[in-house]
């Protein structure tokens, strides 16, 4: 059969694959804790045709059979978790992560029974808001700007009294200031958890610019992550914190998105002359009683 | 019937041969370590063609001359020379530079150096050590490495990539099951935590990726997915390296593919112009054969 066109034909999926990713980013650039992802080829197993003993003659270089490469495709697609830039937007509802932890968001769901209840999210985007929790005009709780409530270090949603000025320190501590009592001490009202995880790949994209923990691996919870501030506060060595009034850009480099683009659009250019040339080479051979 | 006829059909079957070794070529123009592979074509052995009916003096085979019948495309042969380097600030991706020098010999640009007395000696190429899911041993070039749900460093096809000491390269803490996910490598190949502490194997020695140096990496049989393995029937040598001097390794690197698009498209065209040649070829056999059929001897 005409390898040729099989070659092409196979990396043109490839090459789309990687254009489809290129252009997810590029479309993120603006969103808030967005992280890029990267495709990667690999050549696809070679085949190899056996040939007879009288094949290996002086001067060959190569072990016999004659190995021929079935062209490229995605071998693998990684997350890259390194950190954007923090803007400052002066919204005390605004956080983001200095250093390598995401915040644990909890979204309704199914438990592992079936039944309903919530899931674990985490994300880097700190857009975070005071809701009103239905039933209880009294306390504010922090959720993320769909709803979802984030999640303190007791694994509960994090209230703070209703008309408060709220502080969050850089260990996730969150004080809420009583503005018409000067001088009185603030109400500790929780602390915002920190989890970092031991490998980003097992995380994947759940849209919402949240992630979820990939089911594939089967690998608990427990040994995939870790609590930074369990105890409320950060362990010394940690190098994390959260600032408040700040937001953290999508890791997407415009300049090298691009030039990604240009490289994979020529490669895509190039592999559909060679699908030219092997229907050429078909034709010719059709013709050959011409 | 006319020899030529199978002459130009085999020069079709090695065009084609040719063609797909060039697209295969172009379809691997982003895949990190790919090595360009080329055709050689070789002609067919020769034939001494003798008259068929002797000469006066009673001889029954004057020869004429020699004649080849064909051409033929036998083997893919990879060249192993180094791809440009690019950085990618990852820190699983991991590029090799090798220029391994053998004392007394001088190679050339393709990697090869003939002794005056016609001995061929060809450069000797590093590689990273893989092992598959059957425990079969595989070289690469292709560093862009990750992490599996273990905290091993695997390749984009998941086979686990061995460290010095010939074991799987786990960055996993045995005892508190902490993944060190920031580790650097020195220049010595020595893998180290944030901190400065070396990574260790189980006897204790410092830890790094398990470089093999191939002596004669034409040898090697290639696989697809970035790998190679030794034949079994011809082994080849092979020892393990110490990263610095001729070769390095650089983190946050990877080696792109050594396929120049320009020459690649120019061995394409030729390629299938050769082909194009070899069909008009047959075509005027063919118009050759029509007369000698259906007009010679029509009366």
């Amino acid at each position: 059969m005409n390898h040729s066109l099989i070659n092409s034909m196979v990396s043109l999926q490839g090459l789309q694959q990687k254009l489809d990713v290129i252009s997810n980013n590029i479309a993120n650039i603006n969103t808030t804790g967005f992280k890029r992802r990267e495709a990667s080829f690999q050549d696809i197993l070679t085949s190899i045709q056996r040939q007879p003993g009288g094949f290996q003659r002086q001067g060959r270089l190569t072990p016999p059979g004659l190995d021929t490469g079935w062209g490229a495709r995605i071998s693998q697609l990684q997350l890259r978790m390194d950190p954007g830039e923090l803007r400052e937007t002066g919204n005390p509802q605004d956080f983001a992560i200095d250093g390598d932890a995401l915040f644990e968001v909890a979204v309704p769901g199914t438990d592992a029974s079936g039944n309903p209840g919530e899931e674990l999210r985490w994300t880097r985007d700190g857009s975070f808001q005071w809701s009103v929790i239905p039933g209880n005009p009294d306390r504010l709780e922090l959720t993320t700007k769909e709803g979802y409530p984030v999640r303190g270090v007791n694994d509960e949603p994090i209230t703070v009294p209703a008309g408060r000025r709220i502080q969050v320190r850089p260990d996730g501590t969150v004080l809420a200031y009583d503005d018409s009592a000067p001088g009185s001490a603030p109400e500790v009202s929780g602390h915002i958890k920190l989890v970092r995880f031991f490998n980003p790949q097992l995380l994947e994209q759940a849209g919402s610019n949240l992630f979820r923990l990939t089911g594939r691996t089967g690998i608990p919870l427990n040994q995939a992550s870790t609590i930074l501030n369990a105890g409320g506060v950060p362990e010394p060595g940690q190098n994390v914190e959260i600032k408040q009034g700040y937001l953290e850009q999508s890791n997407v480099n415009l300049a090298d998105e691009m030039s990604d683009l240009l490289v994979v659009q020529r490669a895509y250019q190039l592999n559909s002359r060679a699908i030219q040339s092997s229907d050429t080479m078909m034709e010719l051979a059709n013709n050959l009683r011409g | 019937m006319l020899r030529g006829l199978y002459t130009a059909a085999a020069g079709m079957i090695s065009e084609q041969r040719r063609h797909d070794a060039v697209t295969n070529n172009i379809a691997n123009l982003n895949t990190p370590g790919y090595k360009q592979i080329r055709t050689p074509e070789r002609s067919f052995a020769e034939l001494l063609i003798s008259r068929v009916r002797g000469t006066a003096e009673g001889k029954n085979a004057e020869p004429i001359g020699y004649l080849n019948t064909g051409v033929y495309a036998e083997e893919n042969v990879p060249v192993f020379r180094q791809g440009d380097l690019q950085e990618t600030s990852n820190p699983y991706d991991f590029a090799l530079v090798s220029d391994i020098q053998v004392e007394g010999v001088a190679f050339d640009a393709t990697g090869k150096s003939v002794a005056p007395t016609g001995e061929v000696t060809f450069q000797p190429q590093a590689f990273f050590t893989v092992v598959d899911g059957n425990g079969e041993r595989k070289y690469t070039r292709d560093g862009k490495f990750t992490l599996d749900s273990l905290g091993r460093m695997v390749t984009g096809g998941g086979d686990l990539v061995l460290g010095t000491d010939g074991q799987p390269l786990s960055l996993r803490d045995p005892l508190t099951g902490e993944i060190w996910n920031q580790v650097r490598i020195q220049d010595d190949g020595i893998l180290v935590r944030p901190g400065g502490q070396a990574l260790r194997d189980a006897a204790g020695q410092p830890l790094g990726l398990l470089i093999t140096r191939v002596d004669n990496p034409y040898k090697l049989v290639r696989e697809g997915n970035g790998l190679y393995r030794v034949n079994p029937d011809d082994p080849v040598n092979t020892a393990p390296v110490n990263p610095g001097g001729q070769v390095q390794i650089r983190q946050g690197y990877i080696e792109r593919s050594n396929v120049d698009p320009a020459q690649s498209m120019v061995d394409m065209t030729a390629a299938l112009r050769a082909y194009e040649a070899n069909q008009k070829v047959i075509q005027f056999y063919d118009k050759s054969l029509d007369k000698a059929v259906n007009e010679v001897g029509r009366v």
